[in-house]
Formats: C-alpha cells, structure tokens, sequence
C-alpha cells in the first residue's frame, strides 16, 4: 500500500530526500505540493518580471536540493525555502540593477476564482500594481507579511531586522496602498 | 509601543493580528467615534481579504512545475529520446501559441476568400462588349477536332493529351483572337498547326455550334459554352488581367503556371502583442524583411527572405548571454494565395517561412507566418496584414526556449 504522505511532517518529507530514489521522488513532489504557491507567489510579487520569477522559483528549488544535507534539522520548510528564495531574488535584482536594465514590467494577476467576487479580483490587481510604488523594503515586508502569512517575528528573523521596524515598514506600506488606491474606494462606495 | 502609533496605523496591527490588547482598546474607543475611521477600517478589511483571495488561487503553471521535476530528476529532460514524458508537454505548450496563429490566420483568409469576396460578374451591357455573341462566336466542330489531331500525327491516349493541352490554349486564346490572327502568340503548350487549312480550321462557323455542344463531357474536349463561360470569368477578374494570369476554373483545364517572380519589401508595423497572446515586444516600424518568390502556379509560391526583426529576451545561453536581440534570419518561404481570392480589390495570401538565425553565438530556429492583403497598385502591390515570428533557443537554465513577436505589417512588391 502506499504512504500516505500527505500526513507525513516537515521532518518526516525532509528525511525521506535522503532515501531511496522512489522515497526521495515521492518526498519532494510533497514538499513542493505544500510549499510552491508560496514561492511562486513570493517570486512573482518580489521581481514582476514573469521570466525572472520563473528563473528564481526554479533557481530556489533546485538550490533547496542541492543544499539538502542529512545532518541538516529541518523544522520550517516554508520559511527555509522562502530563505534561499529570497537569496536567489535578491542576487537576481542586483544583477539586473547591475546591468541598468529595469525590469520588465508585468505583473501576475491570479485568476479568479470560481467563488471569489469581481471586486476582490479587481482589488488584488490594483495592490499589486501599487507595491511598485513602495520602497523595497517596505515592499519586501509587506509581501511576506500579506501574501506568504508570515508574523511580524518571522520577517525580522528573516529579513535580520528588529521587529519594530518591520511592524513600521508594514504599517505604512499598508496606508500608502490605501491612500494610492483613493480612487477605487470612492468608486466602490458609490 | 501604542504612543508610536495613530489609531488609523493600529487598525493594521490589528487586522495582521499584531495589536495587543492595549493597543485594540485604544483602536476601538477611536473607531466608536470616528466615522473617518470606521471607513478606513472596512478599507483596510476589503485589503486584507484581497490579499488573502490571491493568496490562495496563486499556483505555479505546469510548465514551471515541469521544469522543477526535470532539474530534480523526477521527470525527463526535454531533449533526447526519453523526453516525451515532460519535455513533450513543455513542447507543445511552446509550440501552442504559433500553431494556433497559423489556425486562426488559416480560418480567416478562408472566411476572406470564399464567403467575403463580392461577386465579380460585369454588367450586361459590359459583358456584351467583351465576350463575342453566341453567333459571332469562335467555335470547333468534333470533325474538326480529329483533323486537327491526324494532322499533328496524334492518336489514341496520345491524341487525348494533346486535344487537352490545345484545349487550354485555345481558352486563352479566345481573346487573342480579337486582336489577332496569330495563333502562335499563345503561351508555352500551344502547337502549331501545320498547315493554313487547319489554322482556319480552328475558327470554325457557328453552324457546328450544335454539334460541338453535344461532345461537351467528352474527356479531353472542351465545349463552346465551357469556353464562353471561362472567357468570362477571366475578362470579369481584374486582378487576373492585371498580373496576367490565367483565369482559367481549375475544372476545366489541369494547368495554369504563370512563370512569376515577385519581390516583396514589409516593414513590421505597430506591435499587437493584445491580439497574440504570449507576444511581447512593442516596436514600431524597426523590422524589416524582404522576401523573393517564385510563383509556381496561381496558387502556390516559393521562395527565400531575410527579415532584421527585435525581439524582447532576456536570457543566457551555453554560449552568450541574449539580450533584446535582432536577429537576421534566412528563411525558406512558402506562400499560399488565390487567383479569385478577392476582397475589396486585394488579393489574400497566407505566407509560412521556417530558417536559422545566430546571435551572440547562438543558433536559434525561426518560425514566420503572414496573414493579409496585397492591393495592386499600377506596377507595385501594397501588401498589409501581420506578422508572427516564433524564436526557439536553448536557454542555459531554461532548456527549450521561445519568444514570440507579433506585428502588423505594411509593405511594398512588384511583380516582373
């Protein structure tokens, strides 16, 4: 009978890339099960750029496996993997800085759901085209924060910042999407 | 920490669930009495819930995933033998967008062709000038017709073939007749009678009209009437006289090559990357191709062109690094038109070309497919419509690779 790995835990998964070829095959399609909306997501919101989002998001776990060391405890798969992520996005935009190039711009808009309203549709596109007006920082902050659901905490660990100043960058980030989006809000209240 | 921040910037906190309960008294004694606020908190609320709505129908395509599996060893590389597993997909996928431009072109200039193509016949009176009365008419008897092959020593099988090749170009010749007596002004496949009795022979009394009617179905004979009717419509096809092609119905008669070369000069126009989907690239007027063919029949044309065209990739390869390059590239050109393929006077042609391209010490492979109009005008034709040109490249960290532009174009040809 098969396992069900589904059930498995993140130390669990981690181990099994250690085993044999079917044990290592069947634990990383479940890691990237879990994990890859996150990092596409992340990738995407960090670069615009589709083509360098998909470079990253491959970049990310091809690096993951490359890094992957037995010795190794492993606790926190999302956050680890948003970690080289993050690396990987971070090497990419100071080559294309580097370069004088900017970055192409053409932003992922998620289709709709079935279930989801126009509206919501509609406002997640206007956000995303707003986080370009935020400073990077402010930017990075806010898109772990919104869209990959880590706590004030986890972004400072990973970003190597006191808290306080990540809960400032989002605070803000947060009131200048509001504050760009002015239009929309006396639109909708009509 | 609540003195570092204003009721409005707790709404936040709160809503991120890092406001403690200090901060969500603070928050909630100010909104009670601040309508301002209240707005700002069911603002802040729809953003959230956006947030969360993309959050959760964010998913990596398929061809993403696949490229993951292949670096992971789960799925094979696309290059090999082995490859059709993932590398087929991803291929296709690739390959999605042209092919289904070239469907869609193919579609239209069908539409354009047979159902959009006004109706070319000329006025009675019109009709009555060019096309010589039933009585006045240039016909053959079937007496005729044997003569005529005894005396070219034709006979069975033999005699067949050539009845249908003198068929052909008496159809042409119809109109030469007007104008003059020499039959020998006809196209290539016309052979001369041999003697004056069967030169005169050819342009028989109308009193065999009959006769000749009743052989019509006959295989290799070709009636009074076919001919009439052909005539016709090749004195209706303006087009037709202007290129000096034989519009002759395809029915009738088994050839019809017009022997012409034409040069074609387009330059790519305002960019539809909104029409195409998957093409990028806006550029306006800084793409060129030339393109040279020959016409084998009214049809079909072949040829090559070199186009000089910019395309939006940002890549590495095992052997430079691309960046928004031009490429020049040969192609092999197969051009697809229609003699009585009208449309508000233009001619339609869909044009398929397939060559190599290098740049930056990469070879890449070129697809081209045009789909439009060509106007004659006086010795030139105006050509319009658009282009779709596919690159496929092997990306260093990609694998198989493609960029696809797409443009309208306006250019210039001439025919000789």
């Amino acid at each position: 009978m098969a396992a069900d790995y589904s059930t498995y835990t993140e130390a669990e998964l981690y181990a099994l890339l250690f085993g044999s070829k079917s044990e290592k095959d069947a634990g990383f399609q479940e890691i990237y099960d879990r994990t890859s909306s996150r990092i596409f997501m992340y990738c995407r919101k960090i670069l615009g750029s589709s083509h360098a989002a998909d470079d990253a998001f491959q970049e990310t776990y091809a690096l993951f496996l490359k890094s992957a060391s037995p010795d190794k405890e492993m606790t926190n798969l999302p956050a680890f993997l948003i970690r080289i992520a993050r690396n990987v996005c971070l090497r990419m935009r100071q080559r294309t800085q580097q370069h004088g190039e900017v970055m192409f711009s053409e932003h992922f808009f998620a289709a709709p759901a079935e279930t989801s309203s126009m509206e919501q549709a509609e406002l997640a596109k206007l956000l995303t085209m707003a986080l370009d007006m935020l400073p990077d920082d402010q930017r990075e902050a806010l898109i772990l924060q919104a869209y990959e659901d880590m706590s004030y905490q986890e972004i400072a660990d990973m970003m190597n910042v006191p808290m306080t100043t990540v809960r400032n960058w989002i605070v803000r980030a947060k009131r200048k999407l509001r504050e760009a989006l002015e239009q929309y809000w006396l639109d909708y209240r009509k | 920490m609540t003195e570092n921040f204003t009721p409005a910037d707790l709404i936040y906190l709160y809503l991120d669930g890092e406001a403690d309960s200090m901060q969500q008294t603070t928050m909630f004694a100010a909104l009670a009495s601040d309508p301002d606020l209240q707005q700002e908190f069911s603002e802040a609320l729809s953003m959230r819930r956006a947030f969360e709505f993309e959050r959760s129908s964010a998913k990596p395509p398929l061809y993403l995933s696949t490229r993951v599996f292949q670096d992971a060893g789960i799925l094979p590389k696309a290059v090999g033998v082995g490859a059709l597993g993932g590398g087929l997909w991803l291929w296709l996928r690739k390959a999605a967008v042209p092919v289904g431009t070239l469907l869609l072109g193919s579609v239209v200039t069908f539409f354009a062709m047979n159902l959009l193509s006004p109706s070319r016949t000329l006025p009675t009176t019109q009709r009555a000038e060019q096309i010589p009365s039933a009585s006045s008419q240039p016909t053959i008897s079937s007496s005729t017709q044997q003569a005529y092959d005894q005396s070219a020593g034709t006979t069975g099988s033999a005699a067949t073939s050539h009845v249908r090749s003198v068929s052909y170009v008496r159809d042409r010749g119809l109109h030469e007749l007007r104008t003059s007596d020499n039959h020998q002004s006809a196209s290539s496949g016309y052979v001369s009678p041999p003697s004056a009795t069967n030169q005169n022979a050819l342009n028989v009394s109308p009193q065999n009209s009959t006769e000749n009617d009743a052989l019509d179905g006959t295989e290799g004979f070709i009636s009074r009437q076919t001919r009439i009717a052909s005539a016709q419509a090749y004195e209706a096809n303006p087009y037709a006289r202007k290129l000096d092609m034989v519009y002759v119905p395809l029915s009738n008669i088994n050839v019809g090559k017009t022997s012409d070369f034409s040069v074609q000069i387009n330059m790519a126009g305002a960019n539809i990357a909104g029409v195409v989907p998957g093409s990028t690239n806006p550029s306006f007027l800084s793409d060129i191709a030339g393109t040279v063919l020959y016409q084998i029949d009214e049809k079909n044309a072949l040829g090559f062109g070199m186009s000089s065209v910019r395309h939006n990739i940002s890549d590495n390869t095992n052997n430079g690094s691309l960046q928004n390059p031009r490429l020049t590239t040969w192609t092999v050109e197969y051009q697809r038109i229609s003699a009585d393929a009208l449309l508000l006077g233009g001619q339609g042609y869909l044009s398929l070309g397939v060559g190599p391209s290098w740049n930056s010490g990469t070879m890449m492979g070129v697809g081209d497919v045009n789909l439009g109009l060509s106007f004659p005008i006086a010795f030139l034709r105006l050509n319009t419509g658009f282009n779709v040109q596919s690159v496929w490249y092997q990306s260093q960290s990609n694998g198989l690779s493609t960029n696809v532009k797409s443009s309208f174009i306006l250019g210039l040809g001439y025919n000789w």
